[in-house]
């Protein structure tokens, strides 16, 4: 019996980082409606960042956590600015978002993988001990860390889409992008804080992925677990997305000491198709007309 | 699906390099230098690997040709980049050959190009000699679930370090009869066909000396996170742990390892070798891993002097497997007394002492694998790599 306990903790941890990137992503398709495959890409340079800092300027968690964070917040903007406000603008259509997205994610893979690609980039070591012991069981700290970090990045961000003024216009674009511009919202500013945001959310990401598991180009390929988990929530919907991503990680987690690593994403990725069959909202998204 | 496309790109390959060979002919050139060929990483990620290989097999032929070349002749390496792609592998190969008209080639050290040039050379008949693990290289019949019988051999492909199976043993032969250790789990990923097979050759070794592997457990090729698999392994509480990966799977596995507070042996690959150090820290302590050789082997002493004098940088490990694999074609075409690669490639068959830098090389005809050729055990204690014994052979299965 404590072996499965132990097995739902390893899941839950796993879920948090899932939990953290399905909120990041689901956000710009909360407001763009369109699938932002380049969150990975702000992941990415995120992770070498936050090691660079680490390594060679602050050997501070805290303080490189923050500066990593904010990075991605402007790493975010300015993806924002460059490749999708032009197309934006000219009101193209969202698969033309979709495939930027897409193409930006991959480009800064092959930058990575043709620059650093060929070296083992390895944060510093913030702790001596990285785990708790309790008893028979086992917590890491840094799950535990990536755990808290993204319940409390959770909370702000609702407040802040709840009870903000920015928040409240967020929310106005994300039901319709174009009303709010007529009643004087500057829009471009919205899709901008948004994106910081959910560069934020993209830069923590990394700076833990890449503490956790030491930083490679691919790393960014990892947010594709926080994407299913973003659709499964039912897309758009942020708590959804958080309910999922800690599900998506307890079952994985299970699944794979029971079944086996090769069994396992045959089980999972059959029961989503599943269960989008019967819910294509999610387990708790509103249906959507557009998708991309 | 990719496979098919590879194999049926490599087929035409062969086509198209065949109806060539017809009217391009092999003929070696009489006077000049003789050529011998080389192709390496010397781009991509495992362009350290090539790089050094090729250091150490130009301090080599300079050797050679400073002390008057053989046979009255000069040697001349002739080396082209592959990339660490089995097409560009196989391009070069087949360019050394037709166009540059070398005595004998020294291949890269990455499996996959291995098992794509082997095929080639069995058509073009210019002996290839690398040091790929994958048995498959020299014997393509090998079955990994039965490893008595290697089946037909490649006459014109040649190894030079243990295989996969031959390196999984050397491991698996120390925990047993150094360590004491009786009962072992695995963890690997069995897409890499390099874990694979170490996998499953430490298996096979471990059942023949008639103790237990407890649980074999895989992952996915880009899974980071292995905690579900190793709670499963501290539950089984095996004495040892092989994990025989890349090495920042390798890594990884160590320190989520440690987190669940594993009490089991760590094993490893040649992979465990640095920078191994540097990624896992001091969470791979206490894991024993073999590797070609011990850099505090005193033997290797006078290389250091000598290539630290030519490249003002000190060898690390494929400096001294470029040294020794180029020697090793020289000497086989000194035996020969002749640049035909025919006669060369039977010297390299009969090799039964070739003294190296790494060993002593014997080649076994039936596989074109070395025989018994030593590995040294070394181990991790406060993030460094130290040597627990040199030059080590297990006990025969």
């Amino acid at each position: 019996m404590h072996i499965i306990f132990q097995q739902l903790l390893n899941g839950l941890s796993l879920g948090g980082v899932y939990a953290l990137e399905a909120v990041g992503f689901g956000l710009i398709f909360n407001v763009l409606k369109f699938s932002n495959f380049s969150h990975s890409a702000i992941v990415a340079i995120s992770a070498y960042f936050g090691f660079f800092i680490s390594r060679y300027l602050f050997p501070n968690f805290a303080v490189t956590l923050l500066m990593t964070a904010i990075f991605g917040g402007l790493i975010g903007v300015v993806i924002e600015k460059l490749i999708f406000r032009p197309i934006r603008l000219k009101n193209a259509p969202l698969t033309l978002f979709l495939v930027n997205s897409i193409t930006a994610a991959m480009l800064v893979q092959q930058v990575f993988a043709a620059t650093l690609g060929s070296d083992y980039y390895t944060y510093p070591e913030f702790m001596k001990e990285t785990a708790w012991r309790l008893g028979a069981f086992t917590v890491s700290k840094t799950y535990v860390i990536m755990l808290t970090i993204s319940a409390l990045v959770l909370l702000f961000l609702s407040y802040i889409i709840r009870k903000t003024k920015i928040g409240i216009a967020i929310r106005a674009a994300s039901s319709d992008i174009r009303t709010p511009s007529l009643m004087g919202v500057n829009v471009d500013f919205i899709v901008s804080v948004a994106f910081f945001l959910a560069g934020i959310l993209g830069g923590i990401t990394g700076y833990l992925l890449g503490m956790t598991y030491s930083v490679d180009p691919f790393i960014g390929s990892m947010i594709l677990k926080g994407i299913i988990a973003a659709i499964i929530g039912g897309i758009g919907s942020l708590g959804g997305g958080v309910i999922a991503g800690l599900l998506l990680g307890a079952t994985e987690s299970l699944l794979i000491s029971q079944i086996g690593a090769s069994l396992t994403p045959i089980v999972v990725y059959s029961s989503i198709i599943i269960l989008l069959l019967i819910r294509p909202e999610g387990i708790s998204g509103k249906r959507f007309i557009v998708k991309a | 699906m990719k496979r098919n496309l590879f194999i049926l790109m490599l087929m035409l390959l062969l086509l198209f390099v065949t109806s060539t060979l017809v009217f391009a002919g092999g003929k070696q050139e009489q006077a000049g230098p003789i050529k011998i060929g080389m192709y390496a990483d010397l781009s991509a990620a495992t362009a350290q690997w090539g790089t050094d290989a090729e250091k150490g097999a130009k301090l080599r032929v300079k050797e050679v040709n400073e002390a008057g070349g053989i046979m009255g002749r000069k040697i001349e390496l002739i080396v082209y980049d592959c990339k660490l792609s089995p097409t560009e592998a196989v391009k070069a190969y087949t360019r050394l050959v037709q166009e540059d008209k070398v005595v004998a080639v020294y291949g890269s050290l990455i499996s996959n190009t291995g098992l794509a040039v082997s095929p080639v050379a069995e058509q073009l008949k210019v002996p290839v000699v690398a040091r790929c693990m994958d048995e498959r290289v020299t014997t393509p019949d090998f079955d990994p679930e039965h490893p008595e019988n290697p089946g037909r051999v490649n006459p014109y492909f040649f190894l030079l370090q243990p295989s996969a199976f031959q390196q999984a043993a050397m491991i698996a032969g120390y925990a047993i009869d150094e360590l004491g250790l009786n009962t072992f789990a695995m963890l690997y990923s069995p897409a890499n066909a390099y874990a694979l097979y170490l996998a499953k050759g430490f298996e096979y070794y471990v059942k023949k000396r008639g103790k237990k592997i407890v649980g074999a457990f895989e992952f996915q090729a880009g899974d980071k996170d292995y905690k579900s698999q190793l709670t499963r392994i501290k539950e089984l509480n095996p004495d040892g742990l092989f994990i025989c990966n890349y090495v920042t799977q390798n890594a990884n596995a160590v320190k989520q390892a440690r987190e669940l507070g594993l009490k089991t042996t760590f094993l490893g690959n040649n992979s465990w070798y640095k920078p191994m150090d540097k990624v896992a820290g001091a969470a791979a302590d206490g894991g024993y891993f073999p590797n070609n050789i011990s850099m505090d082997d005193p033997t290797l002493k006078p290389f250091f002097e000598k290539y630290e004098k030519e490249y003002g940088v000190e060898p690390r490990l494929h400096s001294f497997s470029g040294y020794d694999d180029v020697g090793f074609i020289i000497e086989a075409i000194k035996k020969a007394q002749s640049t035909d690669p025919q006669k060369v490639r039977d010297a390299m068959e009969a090799t039964t002492e070739f003294k190296g830098l790494i060993g002593t090389i014997h080649i076994d005809p039936k596989t074109h694998r070395p025989v018994d050729l030593p590995m040294s055990i070394l181990y991790f204690d406060g993030a460094q790599i130290k040597t627990a014994r040199l030059k080590y052979l297990p006990k025969k299965p």
